[in-house]
């Protein structure tokens, strides 16, 4: 069901308008929980944003965002991949392709060359992918304020115009720095890989949890009441228990009576965007049960809008593919684990209101 | 403004009731529509979020938390999967706003589910005779029995009767006569099929639609099981299964014999018709 034909042409750019609905839809409310002070181009011309992180190291984000891209692509859409982990960065490894001369650095820091030149091809048709690297680079970068990080950005929103990207995809970094919360909190579908294993629970909620606190200063920084954003999570940090009564989400609500306006601004800026929770490597039902458990409770404590895509077996596959340095999904196009990423994928277009375009 | 806010989504909810807190549906994160189906998944998909051992839960929940949501979520349950209580909690929340003429057949059933409570002839019930008073019923219906098949009608109230137990097998094949009957197709398995089975479910004296009934197979296949219309049953796992199920609730729980003859009467029509399938 999976063929990886190298013949296959390059899908069609998208229709003018054609955008995904849930970006359309959601774009005003979306838009008021940034964290970059850029012009944005009009709704349909904003190619949707997935990111996926995760909290915890090693639970497949890089495995999933290179292989998610791949499937998104048999599907007809273009999709730009940017591994945004700064620190330690592989993507390129997971497509198979030998550290490129051009990476990120070069774009951002030395400025030598220009976003286009940085774009490299994926060995999948469809799929095109800017690289990490030049660690050493960054090193002096990451602790600034994520200023250098704006031309991304722009890039980034520009790339449907310029070179008809539909799906930017974000391979983000471990941990909750600054500028991965910046660039999770930017995406319309942000995906949390979770491991079925207590620390990488416990990282995930503590990555949602971040994630809620980093709306709250971006629409803080936005509607110009910084202090207001400080209250409330003062007042959310001092309220919030271990009980699903004393959850984030009532402890909000309760909020509510002292700033109304405010606490409505951040609700829809909430529902403008969905978090997707996949769960990697699971090996029996209860593994796979997880998702919709954690899923439950996400929205029950977080008050978040979150879906439970779809699970990926542990599957020896993995490892093969990357000891052959080739992609998961076109190195082992019939394995279980390609079948649950394909289902992850119509899941996420699902969500994101696009069509199937083949 | 403030009270506004604070205040918009209850009132209107529940009117003009004392009750606080979540509804058993927001509990079970089900709509008031759903089905019973529906709250049984949702029922059993927060169980095991709950449960102890959850990894969900980690980090975020503590244990006497947990085992409350568990304590409400099993009340919800209780309520919810009852249709009696179900309705009247409904009434209670406001939901309904006046209990529906109850259906006919569901009180008919009710009364009939329990066979310690439903009412019988001849009375004097006591619990310790439970057993007794079951097994005093088959022979009190192996006289009644006769009569009816002789008149050849069904008077409504045989079919009370016939409902008023519940029982794997129907009452009437423990009659020695009806044994003597079914032995002699039984001898013949070679020839048995469809119309040995019609012939089995004639001489216990019970119609399709009480087979139906008490087995759950659906009407059209067990008409296609005595008619031999092999191309409207489904495959030969499921028709072994509803044979069973049929000759155990005529009385004959072992009847392997049986099961096998129609298995290769199935298989010969296959071959006949389909040869090149396989």
């Amino acid at each position: 069901m999976f063929e990886i034909n190298p013949r296959l042409k390059q899908p069609n750019p998208a229709p003018e308008g054609d955008a995904s609905q849930f970006v359309n839809l959601h774009y005003n409310n979306w838009k008021i929980g940034l964290s970059f002070d850029a012009p944005l181009p009009l709704a349909r011309q904003m190619p949707a944003i997935l990111a996926v992180g995760g909290g915890k190291g090693g639970v497949g984000k890089s495995i999933v965002s290179a292989n998610l891209a791949a499937t998104l692509a048999q599907y007809g859409y273009r999709v730009l991949v940017i591994d945004l982990d700064l620190g330690c960065s592989n993507l390129h490894s997971h497509f198979g392709v030998a550290m490129p001369k051009r990476s990120l650095a070069d774009f951002l820091l030395t400025k030598t060359t220009a976003f286009r030149d940085v774009i490299l091809p994926a060995p999948i048709q469809g799929v095109a992918f800017v690289a990490g690297g030049r660690e050493e680079a960054w090193a002096d970068y990451l602790d600034q304020p994520s200023d250098y990080l704006l031309p991304l950005w722009q890039a980034m929103i520009a790339s449907r115009q310029q070179y008809k990207v539909d799906i930017v995809l974000l391979d983000l970094g471990a941990g909750t720095h600054r500028y991965t919360m910046d660039f999770f909190s930017a995406a319309n579908l942000g995906l949390v890989t979770v491991l079925p294993e207590p620390t990488s629970i416990e990282n995930a909620y503590v990555f949602f949890k971040m994630t809620l606190w980093k709306l709250i200063e971006n629409l803080g920084h936005r509607m110009q009441q910084p202090e207001v954003a400080q209250d409330i999570k003062a007042a959310l940090a001092s309220m919030a228990g271990s009980t699903l009564t004393s959850g984030y989400a009532s402890c909000l609500k309760e909020l509510q009576l002292s700033y109304p306006l405010f606490i409505q601004d951040l609700q829809r800026t909430i529902q403008a965007r969905c978090l997707g929770i996949i769960v990697n490597q699971t090996r029996d039902q209860s593994d796979i049960d997880l998702g919709s458990s954690m899923e439950h409770i996400c929205q029950k404590y977080f008050g978040l809008p979150t879906k439970y895509l779809g699970h990926l077996n542990y599957d020896e596959a993995v490892l093969k593919s990357l000891k052959n340095r080739r992609l998961l999904v076109s190195d082992f196009p019939h394995s279980m684990i390609a079948k649950r990423l394909s289902v992850a994928a119509a899941q996420s277009l699902k969500i994101l209101g696009m069509q199937r375009r083949n | 403004m403030n009270e506004q806010l604070g205040s918009d989504f209850k009132p209107s909810k529940l009117p003009g009731n004392a009750r606080s807190g979540p509804t058993y549906y927001e509990i079970l994160d089900v709509s008031t529509y759903s089905t019973r189906l529906q709250i049984r998944e949702a029922y059993i998909r927060l169980r095991s979020t709950y449960s102890t051992g959850s990894h969900a839960l980690y980090s975020l929940v503590s244990e006497e938390e947990a085992r409350d949501a568990l304590d409400k979520i099993e009340e919800a349950y209780r309520v919810l999967d009852d249709e009696s209580q179900r309705k009247e909690y409904d009434i209670a929340i406001g939901i309904i706003k006046e209990p529906a003429p109850r259906p006919q057949g569901a009180e008919f059933f009710g009364g009939s589910v329990d066979p310690m409570r439903s009412p019988r002839r001849g009375g004097g019930m006591s619990s310790p005779s439970v057993h007794e008073a079951f097994t005093g019923d088959v022979g009190a219906n192996s006289e009644v029995w006769p009569e009816d098949s002789h008149e050849g009608t069904r008077s409504p109230s045989r079919r009370t009767v016939t409902f008023g137990k519940i029982k794997k097998a129907a009452s009437r094949s423990s009659d020695p006569e009806v044994l003597a009957a079914m032995q002699a197709i039984i001898s013949k398995p070679e020839s048995f099929d469809g119309k040995g089975l019609t012939q089995l479910r004639e001489i216990v004296g019970i119609p399709q639609s009480e087979i139906q009934e008490r087995t759950k197979i659906s009407i059209e296949y067990i008409k296609g099981m005595e008619n031999n219309d092999f191309q409207k049953l489904p495959s030969l796992v499921y028709i072994r299964g509803f044979l069973k199920i049929y000759l155990q609730y005529l009385g004959l729980a072992d009847a392997v014999t049986l099961i096998e003859a129609y298995t290769e009467k199935y298989n010969h029509w296959r071959e006949t018709t389909r040869p090149h399938s396989y």
